[in-house]
C-alpha cells in the first residue's frame, strides 16, 4: 500500500508505571495527544480523524476513542474509530488513517495507539517475549498536503497460529456466565489473561518458512523506502535473520528494557534517537497477535517527537524523558 | 461535516445471516404485560426477533455471511487484501475477531485484517475505512463483514431493549473496477460529549470486573454493570435531530434533492425514529424499506440485512444509506448497488 500526500507532524509518547490500575488507556492517550497537540499549537476543533489502535479499549461500548474526542473537545465534524490491533498497531493505524485522510476534505488526523498491558498480564513476573511489561500511548499527527514523500505499508498475517496469542475467556466465544445467569459475578481466572505460546509465535516470525514471499516482500519494502533507521517492536533476537542484514549501514533499533504494547516501536524510536533533530526516515517492521507482521517508513522531525514519563515508581526501568 | 469520495470502486455482494431461532414479541406479554408490548410494538414495528444460540457468536454469523458470499460468486480468495470486521461483541478481547474470520474463509496471507468497535453506525464507517484502504491497496477485493449479537448485553427486565434488538451477521464484497464514472461518497459525524448515552459500564479494561448481580438502575429497571444502558431520550433526541441535519447537509453540499435516490437505506432503529427521519428529509415512504417488524434492530448489520431482503437485483440502484447510534456517530454513503449484485440472506 502507498499513501501519498501525507505528512507527519509530530509524535507524543506517554508511559506510566505498570500496575498502576486506576489509569487507562483513554488517559494514556489524551495525555499524549493534549501535549502533541500544545507543542504543535494545533486547536481540537482542527482534527478531522481520530482513530485509536488498542486492545484494552476502556469500555466494550461505546468504543473508547469517543471518550478521548471528549476529553480533547475535538468537534462534532469528525471520524471517530477503535480499531482492535496492538503489535501491529502502528502500521494498521497508518495504513487507515493515512488513506481515510488521503481521500477526504478533512486537514488533519491524530493517530493514538496505546495498551495497558498490565491490566492483561498482571503481576510483576509478567514478560512480553521476555521483556517486562508496561503501559503507555503514542498520539502522531498526520496532515494532508502536497508532499514528495510516500508512507509505505505492507501486512501479513499467519492466521492459522491465531491462538499463539490470546485470551481465551472474557469476550463471547465461551462466555462467561454472568452474562446469562441471574446473580454471578464475574470470576477472573488465568484465561481471562493473556496467553503467549511463543514457540509458535516465533516459529512463524523467526523463519518466515510458510510464505518466503513475504520475507521478501518485507526486505523490498526495506530496500524500497531507503531508511536511516529501522525499529523493531520485539527484541533482536526473535527476528528472522533476512529483516536484520542488509547491505546498507541501517541503524536498528529494538526494546531492550521494557514492552509498553502498541506504542513500543515509537518509545523506542525516541528513546534512541531524542538527541538527533531533523528529518529522518524511519522504518517499522512490527510483529504480534494475530499472527501479523507489518511494515510502515514515516518521515519525521525529530524535533516534533518526544517522551513523557506518567511516574517512576515502576519495576521496569523507563525511557528517560524529554520534559 | 467530513466527506471523503472515491471512483473506481463497486458494491459487488452483500449477504445477510441470521439465527433460524424466532423470538415473538407477544412472548414477552408475561413478563412485560399485554399493554406495554402492545405500545411497544406499536411503537417500534417489531413483531419479531432473531437470537443467536448461547455457542453462536458475531462471528459465526458474519462468517456464515462471508462464506455463502465468496463460495457463491466464485471470488478469487487470493485477491482479497483486506478484510475488516465490525462488531461490539468479539470472539475474544485478543486477538481480534478478523484473523479468525480470515483462517476461516481460507484468505491469503497478503491481507491487512483488524476489528472496528462500532455500533450501529459501523456497516457505513465500515465500508468507508474499506473503500479508503482499497483505494491505496494492491488487491482487486476488500471483504466487509459486520455482525452483532445484541441480545448477549440486555437485561432480560428492559423492556425497552430486550423486545428490540437481534442477532446478525453479514459481508460486504467491495471490488476495483477500471470506470471511475460512479462516485462513492461519505459523510461523517461524531460527538464524545454524549458518549454516555449508549453504554456498557463494565467488561472493558476501566472496569474489567463490575456487579454481577443485577440492581436498579436509574430507570428502575434492574441490570448488572455488564447490560447495556440507554438514555432513551438523548438517543431519541440525536436520532430525529443530528441525523436528519447530516441528510440535509449532505444534500446540499452535494446539490442532489432526496429524489435523485432509488432508495433511502436507514438503520432500523425503530418505526417511529425512522418516519421522523423520513418526513424530515421529505423522503417517500416507498423510497425507505423497513424490515424491523420481521427481524427486528440488528444494530450494524441492519443496512446490509435491508438490502438482503428488500433491493431487488433487476436493475442499478441508487442508495444514500444511513447509520447512527453509539458514540453517538453517525455517517451517510451514497452508493450504486449494482444490477446483478450478488444478494442473498441466509438462516443458520
Amino acid at each position: 500500500m502507498v499513501i501519498e500526500h501525507i505528512d507527519i507532524l509530530g509524535i507524543e509518547v506517554v508511559l506510566g508505571n505498570s500496575n498502576n490500575e486506576s489509569l487507562c488507556v483513554s488517559d494514556y492517550a489524551t495525555a499524549a495527544a493534549r501535549r502533541l497537540l500544545t507543542n504543535l499549537d494545533i486547536d481540537a476543533s482542527q482534527i478531522s480523524f481520530l482513530v485509536l489502535c488498542t486492545q484494552t479499549p476502556d469500555y466494550r461500548s461505546p468504543a473508547t476513542a469517543f471518550f478521548i474526542q471528549n476529553n480533547l473537545g475535538v468537534g462534532r465534524d469528525c471520524v471517530v474509530v477503535d480499531i482492535n490491533s496492538s503489535g501491529t498497531a502502528l502500521v494498521t493505524g497508518i495504513s487507515i488513517l493515512g488513506s481515510m485522510l488521503a481521500e477526504s476534505t478533512g486537514g488533519y488526523g491524530i493517530l493514538l495507539i496505546g495498551d495497558t498491558l498490565s491490566k492483561q498480564m498482571p503481576g510483576k513476573e509478567s514478560n512480553y517475549f521476555g521483556l517486562p511489561v508496561g503501559d503507555g500511548a503514542a498520539a502522531i499527527l498526520l496532515r494532508k498536503q502536497e508532499s514528495k514523500d510516500s508512507i509505505i505499508t505492507e501486512s501479513f498475517c499467519c492466521s492459522e497460529r491465531y491462538d499463539s496469542i490470546i485470551i481465551p475467556r472474557g469476550a463471547f466465544r465461551n462466555q462467561d456466565p454472568v452474562f446469562f445467569e441471574e446473580d454471578k459475578n464475574l470470576d477472573l481466572t488465568e484465561d481471562h489473561f493473556l496467553r503467549i505460546d511463543e514457540r509458535s509465535a516465533l516459529g512463524w516470525s523467526s523463519s518466515l518458512s510458510s510464505n518466503p514471499d513475504i520475507l521478501n516482500k518485507l526486505i523490498s519494502c526495506l530496500r524500497e523506502s531507503e531508511p536511516t533507521a529501522v525499529v523493531y517492536n520485539l527484541p533482536a533476537k526473535y527476528w528472522n535473520p533476512g529483516l536484520l542484514q542488509n547491505s546498507e549501514p541501517i541503524r536498528r533499533l529494538y526494546p531492550r528494557e521494557c514492552y509498553w504494547g502498541a506504542c513500543t516501536p515509537l518509545a523506542v524510536l525516541i528513546s534512541e534517537l531524542s538527541n538527533s533533530n531533523g528529518l529522518t526516515n524511519c522504518a517499522f517492521i512490527c510483529a504480534g497477535e494475530g499472527l501479523s507482521i507489518g511494515f510502515t517508513n514515516l518521515y519525521l522531525d525529530l524535533s516534533h517527537c518526544h517522551i513523557t514519563l506518567h511516574s517512576e515508581n515502576s519495576g521496569c526501568s523507563l525511557i528517560p524523558g524529554k520534559e | 461535516m467530513i466527506l471523503t469520495e472515491f471512483g473506481g470502486l463497486k458494491i459487488s455482494g452483500i449477504s445477510a445471516a441470521i439465527p433460524e431461532y424466532v423470538v415473538s414479541v407477544d412472548s414477552f406479554r408475561e413478563e412485560f404485560g399485554d399493554e406495554n408490548v402492545d405500545k411497544f410494538s406499536q411503537m417500534t414495528g417489531v413483531k419479531n426477533l432473531r437470537k443467536a444460540r448461547l455457542d453462536q457468536t458475531a462471528g459465526d454469523l458474519a462468517y456464515a455471511a462471508g462464506a455463502d458470499m465468496l463460495s457463491t460468486t466464485g471470488i478469487d480468495r487470493n485477491k482479497v487484501g483486506v478484510l475488516v470486521f465490525v462488531t461490539q461483541k468479539p470472539d475474544y478481547r485478543v486477538p481480534s475477531t478478523a484473523y479468525i474470520l480470515h483462517s476461516k474463509l481460507g484468505l491469503a496471507e497478503n491481507c491487512l485484517c483488524f476489528d472496528v468497535n462500532l455500533a450501529c453506525s459501523g456497516f457505513v464507517y465500515g465500508l468507508s475505512v474499506l473503500a479508503s484502504l482499497l483505494k491505496h491497496a494492491d488487491c482487486e477485493h476488500g471483504l466487509l463483514l459486520v455482525g452483532d449479537t445484541s441480545s448477549r448485553t440486555i437485561s432480560p427486565h428492559d423492556k425497552t431493549m430486550i423486545m428490540l434488538f437481534s442477532d446478525c451477521g453479514s459481508a460486504c464484497l467491495l471490488s476495483k473496477e477500471e470506470s471511475e464514472a460512479e462516485k462513492m461518497s461519505f459523510a461523517f459525524r461524531s460527538d464524545g460529549t454524549r458518549c454516555n448515552a449508549i453504554i456498557t459500564p463494565a467488561g472493558g479494561y476501566k472496569h474489567l470486573q463490575g456487579i454481577g448481580q443485577r440492581y436498579l438502575s436509574s430507570d428502575d429497571i434492574p441490570r448488572s454493570d455488564y447490560e447495556i444502558r440507554m438514555n432513551g431520550m438523548d438517543v431519541f433526541g440525536f436520532s430525529i435531530k443530528d441525523v436528519p441535519d447530516l441528510i440535509i447537509d449532505f444534500l446540499k453540499y452535494k446539490e442532489k434533492n432526496i429524489d435523485d435516490y432509488d432508495y433511502m437505506l436507514l438503520h432500523q432503529a425503530n418505526m417511529y425514529i425512522m418516519q421522523q427521519i423520513i418526513r424530515r428529509v421529505k423522503a417517500l415512504k416507498d423510497q425507505v424499506p423497513i424490515v424491523i417488524g420481521d427481524y427486528g434492530n440488528t444494530s450494524s448489520c441492519s443496512i446490509p440485512l435491508t438490502i438482503a431482503t428488500s433491493i431487488p437485483d433487476s436493475r442499478n440502484a441508487k442508495v444514500l444509506m444511513c447509520g447512527f447510534g453509539a458514540g453517538l456517530s453517525w455517517a451517510l454513503a451514497d452508493a450504486t448497488l449494482p444490477r446483478g449484485m450478488y444478494n442473498n440472506l441466509i438462516e443458520l
